[in-house]
This record gives structure tokens, C-alpha cells and sequence, in this order.
């Protein structure tokens, strides 16, 4: 486990997959005909994160404000409201199939629209507070990670370059504001 | 292993590390492009440790990809599904071990009608050429670095699939099988 959290890169890139992928994948830029919410406006909750190692972060705090950064996009109808009810939007610990990443999103579909998303992070990896001067540093920002996740939430995949959706944030590090391009692809997919 | 192998597994191994330091684990190499399954290089292990300690290393072309639903596992609502995928692997050369023709491998993501599952690990796509390595122990086969998915040989020759999700066996996953054609 320690190897893992030592591990320069958890969010292994897929971006360097551009000359052979033929796949969405690939040219996520648009993201054009892929299924979306059908209503822009949903609410999330969080359910266990029992076994998931945290260092100077509340998952589920960490998780709100990434979902408030998306949130304030002004010229796009996209909202996330948190709740502790019933809710489309799931976050939780879970474990992966594989070893090599730290969360995964999987959106449900019904007539070609989303109609729910669960959000795991791998109990695998421990998260901390990377803005915390006491975090060690070694772990995912979750913050970052959740604000990563959420926009595959909306279905967006990932980028190469200047976005939230590039796959390949180092550990103790953050990303926790969207990029020019981040906002443009939102309020395309959600006006 | 003959030496033509490893020299060309050194040099994959001066190239890989320059990659690595920008989170990349897959490289160009002669027009083609490598993608080393990720788990060991995730859990620390280098190229080098892993070409030494791997049982079976093949590298092969991803022929087809086959997504199936399974439960997400969440016990606030059981319904919830996620998608993994069977990936098929025709084996173009076998580094070590026993040569098969044909690699089935089971990761996770992918898609099918109800549910698109995207995860943040290497992406795979048909037509890319991996590099899959493998360790056994007592005949059972597991993907380098992980205890989540493991392959054991049968005297017939088919590889049955053993995954486990959250220390449980997947009832769905049983009752498919990973082949492993010989």
C-alpha cells in the first residue's frame, strides 16, 4: 500500500493513448453525443466511507465543494445539491477491479439518458487536504479527485491538456478550479 | 529468455522511466504503442522488477472488447451497477512462460446499455498492443501487483477466471470464463 501512495502518478494518463485510440475516448473535447442528465439539476449524496484513509479531510466536505466549483458556472444550468435523502448521485468507498486508479464513476442509463452515477474512491488510496500545511502530502487531494470525478458525472471524459479531466494528478497535489475549457464544455452540454 | 529478448526488454526499460516521470506508463516504441498493464507499475514496482519477477509476460494486439453489468457493491441501494470489460488479447510473443494463442482479460470499465463506467487508470482500446504480465503461484495466474484477479490453468486448457470484488466472488463473474487458449 505504501508503494501505491509512493507512486508518482495514480491518475495514470490516458491522454498519451492519442495516436492509436479511435474510441470517445479520445477526442473527449466535445463530448458531442454522449448521454447527459436529463435534467441538469441533481442531487448527491454521501454514503460510506468506511475503510477509506484521510488525512485532514471530511470525504463528503471535500466532495461538496468540488461539486460548488461546478456549481459556479454561471452560463450553464448545472446544479448539484447535496442532500442526505434520496439522491441520483452516489459517493462512496469502493473498491476497483483494477489497482491502478483511485476512483471510478459509473453513470446509468435509461433511454439514453443518465438517470444515476455512483462515485467510488478506492480504499486502496488514502486522500488528504493538500491546502492543510499538516497533510502529508503523499495522498490525493480529495477535493481534486472529486471535482475529476464529477465531471464524469456529466458524462465529460478525459483530456489532454488544460482541463479538471486530464488524467494524471500527482499525488499532494491540487486541482481544484476548472479551466477555461472545463466551463465552455459545461455550458455547451448544460446551457 | 534469449538475448535478443532482453536487450529489447532493456531498451523498453530506458524508454519506459523517461515516460513515467509524466505519469505515463505506455511508449512509443518503433511505431507502435506500448501499454504495460498498469497494476504493478501502480504499485511501485519498476519495469525491471517486474520484467524479473513476472512469470508470464506476452504482449499481444486487443482484439475485442466485451462489457458486462455487475453489482456495484454499495449497500445503500444493491441495483446499482457498474460495467467491467473481458478483453481479449491475441498474443503476438510470449517474453516468458508457456506461449498461448489468446489472452482474455478482465478489467474494469466500460459500457453496455445501462451503465458507462469510466475509471482513471490506463485506457485500453482494440487495436492498441499491451504488455500483460503475469505471476503464478501453485497454478494460479494473477495479473502482476494485484490479488483482485487471478487465473488458473484447468487440464483442458481453459483458464477459469477467480476475480473477487471486495474480498467476495462475483456470482456473474463465475459463471463466465476467462480462456486461455493454448
Amino acid at each position: 500500500m505504501n508503494n501505491k501512495i509512493a507512486t508518482k502518478t495514480v491518475l495514470i494518463l490516458s491522454v498519451i493513448m492519442i495516436g492509436t485510440m479511435g474510441t470517445t475516448q479520445a477526442f473527449a473535447w466535445h463530448d458531442w453525443g454522449e448521454p447527459t442528465w436529463a435534467t441538469a439539476s441533481n442531487g448527491f449524496k454521501c454514503n460510506s466511507f468506511s475503510g477509506l484513509t484521510t488525512h485532514y479531510v471530511t470525504p463528503c466536505t471535500a466532495i461538496r465543494s468540488a461539486a460548488s466549483t461546478w456549481n459556479g458556472v454561471s452560463d450553464s444550468s448545472w446544479s448539484l445539491v447535496y442532500t442526505t435523502g434520496t439522491a441520483p448521485i452516489h459517493h462512496e468507498a469502493g473498491e476497483s477491479l483494477d489497482d491502478d486508479h483511485v476512483a471510478e464513476t459509473a453513470n446509468m442509463l435509461q433511454n439514453g439518458k443518465i438517470v444515476g452515477s455512483t462515485v467510488t474512491y478506492d480504499p486502496d488510496y488514502c486522500f488528504e487536504d493538500s491546502a492543510n500545511a499538516n497533510s502529508p502530502g503523499t495522498c490525493h487531494d480529495m477535493q481534486s479527485i472529486s471535482l475529476h470525478e464529477q465531471g464524469h458525472i456529466q458524462e465529460v471524459h478525459h483530456e489532454w491538456w488544460n482541463s479538471v479531466m486530464v488524467s494524471g494528478l500527482n499525488v499532494g497535489t491540487q486541482q481544484r478550479t476548472l479551466f477555461t475549457h472545463d466551463v465552455d464544455v459545461l455550458e455547451a452540454r448544460y446551457p | 529468455m534469449n538475448k535478443k529478448i532482453i536487450i529489447s526488454l532493456l531498451a523498453l526499460a530506458v524508454i519506459i522511466p523517461a515516460v513515467s516521470i509524466l505519469g505515463f506508463d505506455t511508449v512509443q516504441h518503433d511505431n507502435r504503442l506500448y501499454t504495460h498493464s498498469s497494476a504493478g507499475i501502480s504499485s511501485g514496482a519498476s519495469i525491471e522488477e517486474m520484467v524479473d519477477n513476472a512469470d508470464y509476460i506476452v504482449e499481444g494486439k486487443l482484439t475485442n472488447a466485451k462489457s458486462i453489468e455487475v453489482p456495484m457493491g454499495s449497500s445503500e441501494d444493491p441495483l446499482r451497477i457498474k460495467a467491467v470489460t473481458y478483453w481479449t488479447i491475441q498474443v503476438d510473443k510470449f517474453y516468458k512462460g508457456e506461449p498461448v494463442k489468446e489472452l482474455v482479460f478482465l478489467r474494469a470499465g466500460g459500457e453496455t446499455s445501462k451503465v458507462v463506467s469510466t475509471f482513471d487508470g490506463l485506457q485500453w482500446n482494440v487495436g492498441d498492443t499491451v504488455f500483460v504480465y503475469l505471476t503464478e503461484k501453485d497454478g494460479t495466474f494473477k495479473q502482476y501487483g494485484t490479488d483482485k484477479i487471478s487465473f488458473k490453468f484447468t487440464e483442458s486448457g481453459i483458464a477459469e477466471a477467480y476475480p473477487l470484488w471486495n474480498s467476495k466472488p462475483i456470482e456473474q463473474l463465475r459463471e463466465e470464463q476467462i480462456v486461455l487458449t493454448k
